[in-house]
């Protein structure tokens, strides 16, 4: 009878401390980075298709766009 | 700083964009415009700064960091403080509104507005009255009416100061992105880190951008022969080691933190940026100044009446008569001051308060002259000498040893270095009389 006992009492033992490993385990929100919780796909996307990003990204069509802009000599004078 | 070319100022680095929270968002949310591979088809009803007040892209998100209207780099209210304490007016403060609108009807719509038939009729044998449309359409594709409004809620002077502000000081507006993202406009513009949206402005290309000629040039130590402040010489501390986002978001945060009754909040508007509590202070990092167990005996003796920058500032700039007005030539706004030195002066502090109860500050003359907009208008500042033009200053470029704190008589009795009657200009003396030293502190003998 008595190793039945050191067995039975083992065993509740056991299971009163998964119990309150498990319950701890869930009360842990998990750390997510703000990054991580956009979907990789809705990432890749975003710019796909997206002549915006396309040209911007591109120095050579920036360089070849870009307006020359118009140098006008300021007749500002001194400290401002 | 070198200017950037047309290319490189909108070369997004997609790279480092990408990998942010704000690469993650579709362009045409913040710009709008068309998606297309055509430059001026992509540009139509482009937004090209989001973040600026009327856009208010970025408050859709950062309702907390947002800029609020208590922004002085978003309201400017700054210069209207100075410009309203020396007598000038903006439309919305006109208090007689009707009485100017009744008088100024006469010359602006009673120009067209003369006769009832002119644009209404009756027709035959009726008694309703119509409205002749194409009269009317004629009529008014011939005048502005917002235009006409705005200059009849203001009396010529309130609309001369009016239209001096928008074409010259609003040119210092910030907007979020002049912080976070671009280099702001007033020099030039263009992608600080290639449109990533940074946290923490850069000292060089957005701080110092605006606030270089005078802040900037002290801090880093530019005037030959003056070193640079010693929070940047020995610590490299940049601006925002001192100035927080709290700050720059909210520049009333401070005061409103204590004075939340409704009435006070509604005076914080009207005071100038030295009447509140100093954020930061020079205590906040030096606990240890003037207090019990301070064994620098010079602070124990001069805490509380002297300001920190009269024994640690040394000489900075000073600026003389800025006039501004419309170039012939280019049609474009600029401004001209007649001089610019540097100086070193301690004077009486102009308004003595709760949070700066000092006896003496530093002062440094600003460029203000009775006749500054004169282009727009005669006496736009009509009572001028209600303000000092040698005013309450900060210099930043604080030292721990400085000439004038060398020993104690290189202070006391020392002429040079306090403004005295006889170093302001005539015509500004009665402006200067709150902060001109009348008796220089009497030498002491040394310890």
């Amino acid at each position: 009878m008595k190793p039945i006992r050191i067995v039975l009492w083992s065993l509740s033992l056991s299971l009163v401390l998964w119990a309150c490993a498990s319950g701890a385990e869930t009360a842990t929100p998990p750390v997510v980075p703000t990054e991580a919780l956009i979907p990789a796909v809705i990432k890749t996307e975003v710019h796909a298709s997206d002549e915006c990003a396309a040209c911007h990204t591109d120095k050579q069509r920036l360089i070849d766009t870009a307006k020359p802009e118009e140098v006008v000599e300021t007749e500002s004078s001194g400290a401002g | 700083m070198a200017p950037l070319e047309p290319w490189e100022k909108v070369l997004v680095l997609g790279e480092d964009f990408y990998a942010t929270v704000h690469g993650q968002i579709a362009c045409m949310y913040c710009h709008s415009g068309i998606n297309s591979a055509d430059k001026d088809t992509a540009h139509t009803g482009l937004i090209l700064d989001p973040g600026s007040a009327s856009s208010q892209v970025c408050e859709s998100c950062h309702h907390e960091a947002a800029m609020s209207s208590q922004s002085l780099h978003g309201t400017l209210q700054g210069y209207w403080t100075a410009i309203e304490g020396r007598g000038g007016s903006r439309p919305q403060h006109d208090a007689q509104r009707v009485e100017t609108l009744l008088a100024t009807y006469d010359t602006h719509c009673g120009n067209c507005h003369t006769s009832c038939e002119e644009c209404h009729y009756s027709p035959p044998n009726s008694e309703e009255i119509l409205v002749k449309q194409d009269v009317v359409d004629t009529l008014r594709a011939k005048v502005d009416h917002v235009a006409e409004i705005n200059a009849m809620i203001a009396s010529p002077e309130q609309h001369a100061t009016q239209t001096m502000f928008n074409n010259h000081c609003s040119s210092c507006h910030a907007s979020c992105g002049d912080c976070h993202i671009s280099q702001p406009s007033s020099v030039g513009g263009g992608f600080v880190s290639g449109h990533v949206i940074t946290k923490t402005p850069s000292m060089s290309q957005n701080c110092t951008a605006c606030h270089g000629s005078r802040v900037g040039n002290e801090y880093l130590g530019k005037h030959e022969e003056i070193p640079g402040d010693a929070h940047f010489r020995l610590e490299r501390m940049n601006c925002i080691a001192c100035h927080t986002g709290t700050e720059m978001h909210d520049s009333n945060a401070s005061c409103t933190e204590c004075h939340t009754l409704e009435e006070d909040v509604e005076k914080i508007h009207e005071l100038n940026r030295y009447a509140g509590a100093q954020t930061p202070s020079c205590e906040s990092c030096h606990p240890e100044v003037g207090a019990w167990n301070d064994t620098n005996e010079n602070h124990t003796t001069h805490f509380g009446k002297l300001a920190c920058q009269v024994c640690h500032s040394v000489s900075y700039t000073s600026c003389d008569g800025c006039h501004v007005a419309i170039s012939e030539k280019s049609g474009l706004p600029f401004y001209q001051t007649e001089g610019d030195y540097l100086t070193f002066f301690i004077g009486k502090n102009p308004s003595p308060n709760y949070h700066r109860p000092y006896e003496y500050v530093v002062l440094r003359h600003v460029p203000a002259a009775v006749d500054s907009y004169s282009y727009y208008g005669d006496n736009l500042l009509p009572s001028f000498a209600s303000l000092p033009t040698w005013v309450y200053a900060t210099p930043h470029n604080v030292q721990k040893e400085t000439p004038q704190n060398e020993s104690c008589n290189a202070c006391h009795g020392n002429a040079k270095i306090f403004l005295t009657a006889e170093k302001v200009k005539p015509e500004e003396v009665d402006a200067n009389l709150n902060v001109i030293v009348d008796q220089i502190p009497d030498p002491v003998e040394e310890p």
